[in-house]
Parts: structure tokens; sequence; C-alpha cells
């Protein structure tokens, strides 16, 4: 019996120590240690000490703190290891050595700066700028008070968030879109996921961006490094991938419904191509962009490529100034290649694939100069500012000009002009 | 000695008899030659006369040819008109619009056949001088010209004029005058009405199929173009291409 009953009590025992163990998230992952202490008043916490603007001073605290419902203080100042805080309200915040680490925060005023410490990665913090009445919340443990392997951040539009590296710098910045009530912005290790906003890494005079549309039902997953920014971006339909430096600006905009994956190889981190067919491979190392699938190609904001047939694949050769689109199998609408004022579209009429040029009135970069497709034999090639579609077996041509050269092009009836594709320039004109 | 004697007589009187009667042949030749009351019966005179006559129907021909493609080259620069209504305004020339607001310019081919006719019509009697002729010749004409163009494989243009040529009391007619230009203004048309058949989309794979054609669009003020066919199976003017310049506004 007495055996028994010992029995019984080591167990009870046992059992009190593992739910004191799960209650308290000691032995979850990284910087886990030490419990998390509850408490409704700061001034109780230990290290902490009041200020003479009434508010509490948090850099001497030693552990992790949750403060509930801090009602008296929800307006208190406070200082921590990050900076001061003020004007906000603060609700169900948690604290770790003099550190704010959790919480909603809502500010009542505008530009106001509010730091978290990151329990993912001890070298970075995360800063929010909130404006007069926006709002933050961060999430770093579970329910019981675990750590998650994750740094949630949801934010209302018009805050701004960025990831501050001690070593780098600013690394990361995110901004929900103006059109959301609700913005989400995760860190995990090596990658982020971002709901109705963009994230951005600017570094070094090279911008990229990742934007994620309010509509889309799936977080955009972005793998990347505090050092080279972006790898690998899945974008959601209508999601956006942009770069942007002084010698050139691009994006990549997913039209398929489904999500679209787009990885930049750079010198400082290679990164292989992706095999899938619904992917795009921004090769900066050669300045050639593969792009599979129905995507649209922005350079310097303004329309250059778009595909709409999930079966394409355009190569954009920047340093060569080409284009080149393949498709096994194309569908009726195939593509559009904006050059100057020109637009070039490729689809299938009566079961045959035709190729159409139309005037546009806001010009595209004249980016491209030479025009292949799989399906057309014939090219097009740039000549001056001119588009040259020729065909050697039947002699013809069809030269599209840009807008300025047509008075030159009329000029003595034309036929100096017209003929000075095949002869010598007229000094008459 | 005496008969021998005789003989060679004879002989000297048969041939000046001959040589006379020659001469009197020769003289009498061209008494009929020179006297222009006796050409009415002299087909010979009447070949040369022809023949004189003849120049003035090739002049004519020639001029028809002239002002026939004067009005191609023309109607080349201004959309296929000679007046132009409804035109956009260049440094260069008034390019008539084949495709304005949506709306296609010309129903068919007529169209542009009844603007060279006219053209003929109107400028034949001007352009085309016979006072070269009034030498040699009494010319009078009727002030009336027809002239009716087509568009075929080449640009054909029948001309009605009567002219008359008057010399020596020879009176000669002529009435029917025609150019045979190497234009190819049917297929030019088709290429025009290609371009603008699913206008602002223009089919650049019917394009690629033409034969020995050079199509330039010149993009002007807000949407509108000026496209110029450039036909090198065409000649006129001692030129191996013909242009032909039309504007549109979507």
């Amino acid at each position: 019996m007495d055996f028994k009953k010992e029995s019984i009590l080591y167990l009870i025992l046992l059992l009190s120590l593992l739910t004191s163990f799960v209650a308290h998230g000691i032995g979850v992952g990284k910087g886990t240690e030490g419990a998390i202490k509850d408490v409704v008043d700061p001034s109780k916490i230990e290290g902490v000490t009041p200020t003479p603007d009434g508010g509490y001073n948090l850099e001497g605290e030693i552990g992790r703190h949750k403060v509930i419902n801090p009602t008296d203080t929800s307006i208190t100042p406070l200082k921590t290891k990050s900076g001061m805080i003020t004007n906000a309200r603060l609700e169900n915040y948690g604290t770790d050595f003099g550190d704010l680490i959790h919480g909603k925060i809502t500010s009542l005023t505008d530009n106001n700066p509010i730091s978290f410490k990151s329990m993912l990665d001890p070298d970075t913090r995360i800063e929010i700028t909130l404006i007069k009445d926006g709002w933050a919340k961060v999430e770093q443990y579970d329910k019981y008070g675990n750590l998650i392997s994750s740094t949630i951040v949801e934010l209302s539009a018009g805050n701004v968030l960025n990831e501050v590296s001690n070593e780098f710098g600013d690394v990361f910045r995110f901004e929900p879109n103006n059109d959301t009530d609700k913005a989400v912005y995760e860190r995990l290790e090596g990658k982020a996921k971002i709901e109705s906003g963009t994230l951005t890494f600017d570094k070094n005079g090279k911008i990229e961006k990742v934007t994620a549309l309010t509509k889309a039902t799936q977080p955009t997953e972005i793998r990347l490094n505090k050092q080279t920014g972006f790898e690998c971006v899945t974008l959601q339909q209508d999601g956006t991938y942009s770069f942007e430096s002084s010698e050139k600006s691009f994006s990549v905009t997913n039209d398929n419904k489904q999500d679209y994956t787009v990885c930049i190889n750079k010198k400082e981190k290679p990164v292989s191509k992706p095999v899938s067919q619904r992917s795009g491979y921004v090769d900066q190392v050669k300045d050639v962009i593969d792009l599979k699938n129905q995507v649209t190609y922005k350079h310097d904001n303004k329309l250059v490529y778009q595909g709409f047939d999930e079966n394409n694949q355009a190569v954009i050769d920047l340093k060569k100034s080409s284009i080149v689109i393949n498709n096994r199998a194309p569908g009726e609408k195939i593509s559009e290649v904006r050059i100057g004022h020109h637009l070039v579209t490729e689809k299938r009429v009566s079961g045959e694939v035709r190729r159409y040029y139309k005037h546009v009135e806001n010009p595209s970069p004249f980016l491209i100069r030479f025009y292949e497709t799989s399906f057309n034999k014939i090219g097009i090639v740039a000549k001056d500012e001119a588009l040259i579609q020729e065909n050697p077996e039947t002699s013809s041509k069809f030269i599209m000009h840009e807008p300025n050269s047509m008075e030159m092009g009329l000029c003595l009836g034309g036929m100096e002009e017209v003929l000075s594709y095949e002869k010598e320039r007229s000094e008459n004109c | 000695m005496k008969k021998n004697a005789q003989k060679i007589v004879k002989k000297g009187q048969v041939t000046a008899a001959v040589i006379l009667g020659l001469v009197l042949l020769v003289i009498v030749w061209l008494i009929m030659y020179l006297n222009p009351l006796s050409t009415e019966k002299n087909p010979e005179k009447k070949v040369v006369l022809a023949f004189q006559a003849e120049d003035v129907k090739e002049h004519i021909d020639g001029c028809v040819k002239e002002v026939s493609e004067d009005g191609l080259a023309l109607m080349g620069g201004q959309g296929g008109r000679i007046s132009p209504k409804n035109y956009l305004q260049t440094h260069y020339a008034k390019v008539g619009y084949a495709y304005y607001d949506g709306k296609k310019e010309f129903s068919d081919i007529s169209v542009l056949e009844k603007e060279l006719s006219a053209y003929v019509q109107e400028n034949l009697r001007k352009e085309c001088d016979l006072s070269v002729f009034e030498k040699n010749l009494e010319i009078s004409e009727v002030n009336r010209v027809k002239a009716e163009a087509s568009f075929k494989d080449n640009v054909i243009v029948d001309v009605t004029w009567s002219v008359t040529v008057i010399k020596d009391n020879t009176t000669f007619k002529f009435e029917k005058y025609g150019a045979n230009i190497p234009v190819k203004m049917e297929k030019i048309y088709e290429i025009m009405n290609d371009i603008i058949k699913d206008y602002p989309e223009v089919d650049l794979t019917y394009m690629s199929g033409l034969e020995n054609v050079t199509i330039n669009s010149y993009p002007h003020e807000g949407l509108q173009s000026v496209y110029m066919i450039v036909d090198h199976k065409s000649k006129i003017k001692g030129k191996d291409y013909y242009i032909f310049a039309f504007a549109t506004k979507p």
C-alpha cells in the first residue's frame, strides 16, 4: 500500500512538472530560457523601475513577462532597451529582458516608432512606425506561451514595418496596401510570408519589391537573405516582383490564377533555375529574364511583354535586346510585345497562328531590337527607330516607324526615305 | 563598110531613144510626185501622209500615258484621291484618309478608277500640246474628252477624243487612245483594304506573304497613321516602284 501511494505521489509530481513545462514554454525553441510570468502591474516586475513621468523603465528587467490588460498603463510611457514607447495604447504586451517582444499597440500620435525584439533572430529588431490610430500586433508565442517558429506582425494600413539588423542595418521594409484592413508580415527562418502589402529590400542602390494584393487568398512567400535580398518569390495571382537600380528597372507580375515562382540569380548569391512551368528566372548575372506561363513583364514601369498562354516561355535578353517566345502548343491568345509605339500580338485565328501590329499612343521603351517566335519563322528587327519585318522569300517588308519620322518619310514623295532602307539615305530629306 | 557604118548609127539612135525615154519617165514621175493634185491618185503619197498623222495619234497616246501617270502619282501621294476632301495635312502632302473614325472611306476600287478617269478627262487637253504639229498639218479637235480607267493587273486608261488631221486635202480622224501603265493598283488596293480591315490591328502575317512590297507605317498625332505602300513590281515615270500613301484614324 505504501509503495502504491508513493508511486501515485511521484506520478502526480511528474505530471505537475510536465504541465508546468508546457505552460511556461520551457524547452521549446531558442531564446526560451526562463518562464513567462504573467503580471498585471509592470511595477511588480523584477528590475523594472518607475520613471519621473509616471512610466516604467524596463531596461533592468530580469526574465520574461506578459502584462495582461494593463488598463492603467495603456498610455504610460515605457522605456525599453530599444527606446521609448509613448503615446500608445498597449494590450497584452510581452517583455523580455527590457525589450518589447509581443502585444498589440495602437498609436495615439502620428509617426510613432515602436521597436520589438525578434525572438527568431537575435541580430534583428522589428521596428514599426505607426500613424495616428494605426495599430500593430506582434506575435512570437502561442497561446500557451511557447515560442513559435516565426514572428507574425499584423498591421493596419499606413504603418511601416522595418526589419533592422544589428549587422546590416535596415534590411526589409513592409508596408500594408492602402486598401486593406489588415496586412500580415510573417518572418520565418530564411523566408517571409506577406499578405496585403509590399515587402522591400533596399541595399546598395538596388531595390527589390514584392507586392501581395489584398484580394489574394494565400500569402506570398519570399525566400530571402539579409545581405543579398530576395532569392525566390512565390507570387499569388496579380502579385508582382520588381527590381530597380540606376541601370534598369523592371517587374514581373503573375497573371496566372495559381501561384507563380520567380527566382533571382545574383552574382553574390547564385540561385538555380526553377523547373516548374509556373515559374520565371531573373538572371542578374547574364541580364536574361526567362518567363514561363502567363506573366506580364514591365520595363521602366511600361509594358514590354505579356504572356497569355500557359505554355508560353519568353526569354528576354537585356544585353542583346532580344525576345524569343516559345510555345509548343499555342492557344488562342498567345502574347503581346510592346516596343516604342508598336504593339506586336501573336494569336491563333482560324487554327493558324498569326501576327498583328498596332500603333499605341503611350510608348514603351525601345527595349527589344530582335523579336522571334518559335511559331512564326519571320522575325522582326529594329533598325534605327523603326521595326522591320522582312520576308526574304517574298521580298516583302513591313516597316513600323516611330511617330517623329513621318514628315521625313513623306518628303519628296516619300520615295527617298522609303528606299533608304534598301539604298542610301537621301540627303535631300 | 557602108553597111557597117549604118548599123552603128542605128544602134546609137536606139540607145539615145532609150536614155531619152528613161529621162522622160523620171521627169514624168517627178512631175507626178511633186504635183499635189496628183496625190489622190498616188497611194505612196498617202502612206507618207498617214505616217505623219499617225505621229499625232502616237503623241496623244503618249499624252494619255503621261497624264495618267501624273494622276496616279498624285493619287499615290494623297490616299487615292486627286483632291482629297478628308485628309491629313503634312508638310509634303494632303494624305487622304482611307479609314476615318472607325469607317472605311472607300466602298470599292471603282472609286479610285473614277478619280483617275476624271483627272485624265480634265487634264488631257491642257497637257497635250498639239501645236507642235501645226507647221505641217492642220489639226482640229472636238472639245470633249472621255476617259475611262480600269485597275486590273495594270492600269488601263481608254480615252475617246476626236482629233482630225488634214493635209493636202487628205483627212485623218482619230478617236481612241489608250495607255497601259504597269502600276499594280488592284493589288495595292487589296493591301490597303487588308490594312484597314481589322484596323487598328494590322495583319503582319498577311503582309509577310505579299510579294515585292514594302509597307511603311508612320504613326502621327494621337493614334493617326500614314501607311505608305511601295510596290516594286510597278513601274511609273521611269522608276521601278510605285508609292501609294493613305492616312488612318481609328
